[in-house]
């Protein structure tokens, strides 16, 4: 049998007896059959001595069962690592940071407690998946949207709390930002609500995000300081219409006021839906279309085409722009959406167009105009998740095609943040290519092209992949933490990661001698004094494994 | 959890016989004793873009299974007919597809403590290869 770390077999066999006690012994699990369910699927470190793996895991269905669990879990000082329905892939998955940890599987907890359709919000606990939250509303016919990132597989909460986003508008797009009230188990087993929620009978949990205080809420997200058994979501109401229209420009340097002018429709709310970027020239999809090229294949580029991306710099040369010209491929092609009263909608198109019109030879094309709703069949034919419909296409490309003819075994994402601009998108381009090129990764085509899901600032998102060599995975997540020191060194920081890099990541943040991460600390022995909790989240240890993992 | 040994019956997967998989004991503080049942299989599920997953689900049909395909996605399938039963703990699931599909369901099996008992990779033409397989 696994024990944790730190644990005796005698108390963690007493730990054990008192959970079974607490939860009843079915959703105890300790057998190697079981606990490799909690293995991460897209493990950087899968099959080798290093991979996180959990030497037990408990499945409760309650808060007051998870309160049992963190005070048992105190008794015994047995390390707990919280998930909701482990779907995490990329990013880690259910594997928990710190190895041999008990991992706290909280999918059992999958009531939709309310979805208040009047005001717009939902309140879920950890284990509803953006599945479960979409049937519950269709079900009764509630004229609520959801947002969600793609695949829709993950947990509401789960995917919020490490601060994912999604396809819909701005306001409901970054995930965290959208919640509005959190119950906590604390790890000393106390209950605690967040927001107005610290009012017994309160009337506004959902509707009033911060309360009187400090609003504390963020610190439970990408952190180890308590577990989160209830959470509130807004929702947006089911808009009437939705209009989807490119801007294309062709010329390279266009690329500077594209992004500008993106910035100021965007801030100005004339637009608000899922902002998307592409190089038909260059041969970049944009996001909503990667699964339909993964499906049929990228588009056929003519052998004079394919010479002159092998000649371009930075994605760039004068006899591949003129090309473009000739053969009407713009360099850059950005998708708006917009959602809304049909009047509306076409009257922020026809704002969005006016102020791309100041880009000579900008031409604008509409290639979606829906009157809303429409049900999840007929959602396929679009990027589904832009119309708030969870989808599993992702993994629709299955079979090896002469497009994908080595599909890998997975992949981590390196996700730095960079700023909004499009001398921003050239500059990581060069950084990242040249690096990528000197440490043998293969990460790069001819450019990338950042996402778009934040209103204020890009993520230059990019899939490092998992090979079944072990040797590779280790050049690789060397790589990858070079990777992530360079980008540093530019002023840019990942938005998430996983724990392998989790602490690497966390390094950068390092303004005056790292004082955030002191300050994490400080926080970690207040709250969590026996280090049950999470131990190495975000590179936040414990006080008896600080500096020692 | 306690788990069970199960034999699956008229499961021909990879053209075999019934397997039979023998499971871990309980651990303690659990008893130790092993249970057995057989657990038959709900479905089988195939991709219809591959004539070798037609003539293995034509042979599950002609058999008495009850068979459904899907195209490619198997989001609308997992739905409708997979979910349901893996909630109800209804049985195994039996299937052939790409790996990505078995990856993905393989995933969303592990939310119901089911796991891939069985899997054997064949070729499928020029389309890289087709996974036939049991959860359980």
């Amino acid at each position: 049998m696994r024990v944790p770390p730190n644990v005796s077999a005698t108390d963690y066999a007493k730990a054990l007896g008192e959970f079974e006690q607490a939860i009843g012994r079915d959703w105890v699990f300790t057998s190697d059959e079981d606990l490799d369910l909690y293995r991460d699927a897209f493990s950087p470190f899968l099959n080798e001595p290093e991979e996180r793996i959990a030497s037990g895991a408990l499945a409760p269905v309650s808060t007051e069962q998870v309160q049992q669990i963190v005070r048992i879990a105190n008794k015994y000082r047995i390390p707990l690592y919280p998930i909701s329905t482990g779907k995490n892939l990329g990013y880690g998955g259910s594997a928990p940071a710190y190895s041999g940890s008990v991992v706290l599987d909280l999918k059992r907890m999958n009531r939709v407690i309310e979805v208040n359709e009047q005001h717009a919000f939902a309140l879920v606990e950890p284990g509803v998946s953006y599945f479960d939250l979409y049937h519950y509303i269709r079900e009764r016919k509630l004229k609520v949207w959801i947002d969600c990132p793609d695949p829709g597989w993950g947990s509401v909460m789960g995917n919020a709390l490490d601060r994912g986003g999604g396809y819909t508008t701005a306001n409901y797009r970054n995930h965290f930002d959208s919640h509005c009230g959190m119950e906590i188990v604390l790890p000393d087993g106390e209950l605690l609500r967040t927001g107005m929620g610290a009012i017994p009978n309160a009337q506004t949990w959902q509707q009033y995000k911060s309360g009187c205080g400090p609003w504390i809420d963020g610190i439970f997200s990408q952190s180890n300081y308590g577990i989160v058994t209830k959470m509130g979501f807004w929702l947006m109401p089911e808009p009437e219409a939705y209009l989807r229209g490119t801007v294309s420009v062709p010329r390279y340097h266009d690329l500077m006021p594209l992004v500008e002018t993106l910035n100021l429709v965007e801030n100005s709310r004339i637009t608000s839906g899922f902002p998307d970027l592409e190089s038909p020239l260059l041969g970049y999809p944009p996001v909503g279309q990667i699964q339909l090229w993964n499906e049929t294949g990228p588009p056929k580029l003519s052998p004079e085409h394919l010479d002159l991306l092998k000649g371009a710099k930075l994605g760039y040369s004068p006899e591949l722009e003129a090309y473009g010209v000739r053969a009407g491929l713009p360099y850059w092609r950005l998708w708006l959406s917009f959602h809304g009263p049909e009047e509306v909608i076409q009257a922020q198109w026809h704002a969005a167009q006016r102020h791309f019109a100041r880009i000579p030879d900008a031409k604008f094309t509409v290639i979606d105009q829906l009157k809303l709703p429409v049900d999840a069949q007929q959602a396929t034919k679009y990027h589904e998740p832009e119309l708030g419909v969870p989808s599993l296409r992702a993994f629709s490309i299955g079979a090896r095609t002469p497009w994908t003819p080595t599909p890998s075994k997975g992949h981590m994402w390196f996700s730095p943040i960079i700023p909004r601009t499009g001398e921003a998108i050239i500059e990581a381009n060069r950084v990242f290519s040249e690096a990528a090129k000197s440490l043998g990764m293969p990460l790069f085509t001819t450019f990338t092209l950042p996402a778009c899901f934040w209103e204020r600032a890009f993520i230059f998102i990019l899939a490092t992949p998992v090979t079944e060599d072990p040797a590779t995975n280790k050049r690789y997540r060397e790589g990858f933490k070079k990777l992530i020191e360079i980008g540093g060194q530019h002023g840019w920081g990942e938005y998430r990661t996983a724990p392998v890099f989790q602490h690497a990541v966390m390094d950068v943040y390092s303004f005056n001698n790292h004082a955030l991460q002191r300050f994490h600390a400080t926080l970690k022995d207040a709250i969590d004094p026996n280090g049950i909790l999470s131990a190495g989240r975000y590179d936040i240890w414990p006080k008896h494994l600080r500096g020692k993992t | 959890m306690n788990r069970r040994s199960f034999v699956l019956t008229g499961i021909t997967a990879a053209g075999t016989a019934a397997v039979a998989v023998p499971l871990p004991r309980a651990t303690p503080p659990q008893p130790a004793a092993v249970a057995t049942r057989r657990m038959r299989e709900f479905a089988f599920i195939f991709d219809q873009r591959f004539a070798a997953a037609h003539a293995l689900a034509n042979a599950m049909a002609w058999r008495g299974h009850k068979v459904f395909g899907y195209v490619g996605d198997i989001t609308a399938l997992w739905l409708r007919e997979i979910e349901p039963q893996w909630a109800r703990r209804a049985g195994a699931l039996a299937g052939i597809s790409t790996p990505a599909a078995l990856f993905c369901l393989e995933q969303l099996a592990a939310q119901h403590w089911l796991r891939v008992v069985t899997r054997h990779e064949q070729q499928a033409g020029g389309s890289g290869p087709l996974v036939s397989w049991v959860i359980a």
